[in-house]
């Protein structure tokens, strides 16, 4: 909600949440499907040099979902391959 | 698997020189229940008391309330895997008494200081503004009082509550095992009429998967991030499951509510009659990421599916957040596979009008069953008498959280303060009025 809010200024913005079906129903244009609740941008149970290849990942998923135009609430989804074990 | 439930209905109650129950007055030997808890090393201290509706007393301190029951025909026990061994239960011959419910007490120093996994303590009031509320407050009240060692990890801390009023609820049903009553109820899921819609029951529940402790048990087996399972009804009522003992207040329903689920008695009552119950769907549904969410609905509704379940009754729980979604999600997958769902939940708007009440909703979900506003707040009354804290001594909810004086008024207390105050599974006596 608060992203509709800020895009109504006319700001781009790009959410990083783990609940992308959330952001769908609130009208976000630009969603980014983050790793898990309690640590949406990373995942503290890898080593840290994964961790941080991780969050990079992340973090340029949104920037470059903030240069794409979109027409709709749009999902993008990260490089990762997600597992859990 | 037939089950025949005695019903012993207890009106008065009082302390004796031994432990008697006679056509609805019960005597308790005060001496015998405590010697019996004091045996667990880890108490160091219990006493008891006894309270009825419409007295101005208050409960603090409360922890779970349980129905004294006790199995009097193989096979099985009361609260398998607890009492004693694990074996499927559900069947032969179950004894209770009804009006009368064990509430635990407890003070201890909690090792989990903060936190939604923090032991969390709760209130009973026997009449005014939370009574109303609080299944527990028409019910006489037999509370057992409990200080626990120091030191204590949090799993001992729960193994020695439970222990307690588990035993004490137990022994008082004792006192029936060789009576005989009229009341007698029969419960199974016997053949029916091939043309009745068949439904199954899918029961969602929450546990934090940080969490020392399951929130919820199946005898004794801490389900916590566990599959969905199909579990036969019968078994609810001879207590298949329990609870996280430290925790009082609405994160998760009292083994008393477990024993007397309203849902799965109505079911049970209408099998053959307007329904085919299938059985109960336990699913754990608290995922933190979609993918596990996704999952734990396919899983639910597969269960369903394979059963040949044309509709189905899902419970919401009352944590209206990120947890939510799972039920949703669930749902959904219902739906999917084309069986027909119905939703009972309660709803989180906020406390007032404008709010969504519901946090998410699949187009999907188009019956819905509302139990009313978890977040409202009541005035609770000054009490005469408090029971499980002194005069002077406050509580928190959960450790860390700002103290309230149970002795005092406590004003605008929402509803996560009295104990099973938020409706989940339809038990309510709530209605609703349009104007």
């Amino acid at each position: 909600m608060i992203a509709k809010e800020i895009e109504r200024a006319g700001i781009p913005v790009a959410a990083i949440t783990p609940i992308s079906l959330l952001s769908r129903q609130t009208g976000a244009s630009r969603v980014v499907a983050g790793v898990k609740v309690p640590n949406p941008c990373g995942d503290p149970e890898l080593p840290s040099e994964s961790d941080r290849a991780l969050r990079k990942e992340l973090i340029i998923c949104a920037l470059e979902a903030l240069q794409t135009d979109v027409k709709t609430p749009t999902i993008f989804t990260p490089k990762i391959v997600y597992t859990r074990g | 698997m037939k089950l025949e439930m005695a019903t012993f209905p207890v009106k008065n109650v009082r302390f004796a020189g031994r432990t008697f129950y006679n056509q609805t007055n019960l005597d308790i030997d005060k001496n015998e229940i405590t010697t019996l808890v004091l045996k667990d090393k880890n108490i160091v201290a219990a006493d008891l008391e006894v309270v009825f509706p419409g007295e101005e007393a208050r409960l603090a301190f409360v922890r779970d309330v349980v129905e004294p029951r006790v199995k009097v025909s193989e096979p099985g026990c009361i609260f398998p895997g607890i009492l004693g061994a694990v074996e499927t239960v559900g069947h032969g011959r179950t004894h209770r008494l009804a009006g009368i419910a064990v509430v635990s007490s407890v003070q201890y120093n909690s090792s989990i200081t903060t936190g939604t996994v923090a032991d969390s303590r709760a209130l009973i009031d026997m009449w005014g503004p939370a009574a109303e509320v609080c299944p527990y407050s028409s019910l006489i009240n037999v509370v057992l009082i409990i200080k626990l060692a120091d030191g204590l990890s949090e799993l001992e801390a729960h193994a020695s509550i439970q222990q307690a009023h588990f035993r004490v609820a137990r022994r008082l049903a004792e006192s029936t095992v060789q009576l005989e009553t009229e009341d007698l109820e029969t419960f199974e899921l016997g053949d029916v009429d091939p043309s009745l819609p068949r439904v199954v029951y899918n029961i969602c529940f929450h546990v934090d998967p940080w969490s020392p402790l399951s929130r919820v048990l199946l005898y004794g087996f801490p389900v916590r991030e566990g599959l969905p399972l199909l579990i036969h009804p019968n078994e609810f009522l001879d207590g298949a499951v329990t609870v996280d003992a430290r925790q009082g207040g609405v994160s998760v329903w009292q083994t008393w509510m477990w024993m007397n689920q309203p849902m799965i008695l109505r079911l049970l009552r209408e099998h053959g009659k307007r329904l085919n119950f299938l059985g109960v769907i336990l699913q754990r549904t608290s995922f933190y990421t979609e993918i596990d969410k996704e999952a734990t609905a396919a899983f639910a509704s597969q269960v369903a599916k394979l059963l040949g379940a044309e509709g189905a009754i899902i419970t919401g729980i009352p944590f209206i957040g990120n947890t939510f979604f799972g039920v949703m999600l669930t749902l959904k997958a219902y739906e999917k596979k084309g069986i027909k769902t119905v939703l009972l939940t309660p709803e989180a708007s906020g406390g007032g009008a404008g709010g969504a009440p519901l946090v998410f909703c699949t187009p999907e979900a188009t019956a819905i069953v509302s139990t009313g506003d978890l977040q409202r707040s009541i005035d609770l009354p000054k009490p005469n008498k408090v029971i499980g804290c002194d005069r002077g001594q406050l509580m928190s909810e959960t450790p860390g959280e700002i103290p309230l004086d149970p002795w005092d008024e406590i004003k605008s207390k929402g509803y996560s303060a009295v104990e099973g105050a938020v409706d989940t599974w339809g038990g309510t006596q709530f209605t609703v009025k349009e104007y």
